[in-house]
């Protein structure tokens, strides 16, 4: 499928490989560097955040290739991400790399975000006093709150914490409404809230269609994205175009999915999905297809908490 | 005015011309001046204009529809990296755009070459869009200006008009991309000795 995703989007598969290796190389060229200068200048978290993004562009080109070099890839961003603080890294380690989410500090981020919506009574104690509180600085984001509910919906189970919580920031938030744009294709907020709340239903097949069929919904987005895109045949060519060629933000979601809902049952309603769509739109299904063949799933990377 | 740091990124045959770019003291040129060897003040009016600055960004190698050659070749604008870290931006996007990584990646021809020469240079920014004045780049950027003009224009990214002249150049750098160790180096420095800071423009003036 790769050769055939690159032909539907008309990319040389030599420079989405070297597009692939430039940005991995520079995302280790920025780690490296900046810690050394960090050592000389400490505060700076712009290397960081450098590498995060440059290590994010690789994983996506890599996705039109290699679904496990793009999960290493993606992973590694994620990571930094996550330690800076922010809903994304988080949303994307619990779809590509659950093992490595620390689902303690998740539980606690999510609870802060939480207790914005419920008597001080139902926070534990352990947490200690609400006033020493509060979100991180990314977190005071819609987008990034939505990508931390996200991530903690779709592992619902495995979290040390009531499921009643998340329950609470998906019914209870303002947010649930929310039009601001998230994503590279700038998908209103209320759709992440929705996916998240569909996470935490008991009916998993009706939530699998629906689902897929809000990620058919962003697939048309993204290949109107793409083929606006293409306008520019420089850029486009070169691999130089500002769009995501492979959507974190579809592949991240239906990745999830496939954790809670089970990869079979999400499979399927992606391939039923797919269907109908044109060839550019069904790329980014069948990229997050393709990796959640490539992929294994949280039952067999984390223990479930009892 | 705003003073922006930017960084260019060309892909050039070897040490030489790259050096030479600092050395003929002539600044980074715009391929409408390099394509046609002089131009005229009187010139500039018809090439500085809302819809070329579309052509350069949105359509840089579709053919000009008034010369029929590819626009690039004729362009008046120069694409200049500039980097953006602003904190809202990136909790929106979770995306940071620096100079540096996209400098290199147009410098190395987008990874056809494994060396790649970058010029450090600063250009004036209005506040507002101008095309038609010479004096001023253009910021292209989604979260600014030009929002509503194109939904495709990378963050980060300025373009500068005509000329950048010598003295906004503060030095060149070479960089070597090691492909199979995948690891980016320094190679050499060369700085502008006719180099202008911009703290020349600034105006707070200190107490003597």
């Amino acid at each position: 499928m790769a050769i055939a995703h690159m032909q539907t989007l008309q990319l040389e598969p030599a420079q989405v490989r070297t597009a692939a290796d430039f940005f991995e190389a520079y995302g280790s060229y920025a780690l490296s560097t900046g810690r050394d200068q960090e050592e000389s200048a400490p505060g700076s978290a712009v290397y960081l955040l450098d590498a995060a993004s440059s290590l994010r562009s690789a994983g996506q080109w890599a996705m039109l290739f290699d679904s496990r070099r793009a999960a290493r890839l993606l992973a590694r961003s994620a990571q930094i991400w996550d330690t800076l603080g922010y809903g994304f890294g988080t949303f994307v380690l619990a779809a590509v790399a659950p093992d490595q989410l620390d689902l303690f500090q998740t539980s606690e981020r999510l609870l802060r975000l939480a207790e914005m919506y419920i008597p001080p009574t139902r926070i534990p104690d352990s947490l200690g006093d609400r006033s020493q509180r509060q979100l991180s600085g990314p977190l005071l984001h819609p987008q990034q709150q939505a990508y931390l509910l996200l991530a903690g919906a779709s592992l619902w189970q495995r979290l040390p914490m009531e499921p009643d919580l998340l329950r609470v920031i998906v019914d209870q938030s303002p947010h649930r409404q929310g039009v601001a744009p998230i994503g590279a294709l700038g998908t209103p907020l209320r759709l992440y809230w929705d996916i998240a709340g569909r996470f935490l239903d008991s009916s998993d097949e009706e939530s699998a269609q629906v689902v897929a069929s809000d990620l058919a919904r962003m697939g048309m987005a993204y290949a109107e994205s793409i083929n606006s895109a293409m306008a520019n045949e420089r850029l486009w060519f070169n691999a130089a175009s500002p769009v995501d060629v492979g959507d974190t933000d579809i592949v991240g979601i239906a990745l999830a999915s496939a954790n809670r809902l089970g990869a079979s049952l999400m499979q399927e309603h992606l391939r039923s999905a797919a269907e109908g769509l044109d060839a550019t739109a069904r790329v980014p299904l069948e990229l997050a297809s393709e990796m959640i063949d490539e992929l294994p799933g949280p039952a067999a990377q984390a223990p479930v908490l009892a | 005015m705003i003073v922006q740091w930017c960084m260019k990124g060309l892909s050039l045959p070897d040490d030489a011309e790259a050096k030479a770019i600092i050395d003929s003291r002539a600044g980074l040129l715009s391929n409408w001046w390099r394509a046609v060897g002089t131009i005229s003040q009187a010139d500039k009016p018809e090439k500085l204009t809302a819809a070329n600055l579309d052509l350069h960004v949105n359509h840089f190698t579709d053919p000009d529809p008034v010369t029929g050659q590819p626009f690039c070749e004729l362009s008046p604008f120069i694409s200049l990296p500039s980097g953006v870290v602003e904190r809202d931006s990136v909790a929106k996007t979770n995306y940071v755009h620096t100079a540096l990584r996209t400098a290199l990646w147009f410098g190395t021809n987008f990874g056809a070459s494994d060396t790649a020469y970058l010029y450090t240079c600063w250009v004036l920014l209005g506040t507002r869009d101008a095309v038609e004045v010479e004096a001023v780049a253009e910021e292209i950027r989604d979260l600014n200006t030009y929002r509503r003009y194109s939904a495709y224009q990378t963050e980060g990214e300025v373009a500068a008009k005509i000329v950048v002249p010598d003295n906004h150049i503060a030095e060149c750098r070479k960089w070597r991309w090691d492909k199979a160790a995948g690891t980016f180096a320094l190679d050499w420095v060369q700085a502008n000795p006719r180099f202008t800071s911009p703290d020349t423009l600034s105006n707070v003036r200190e107490l003597i």
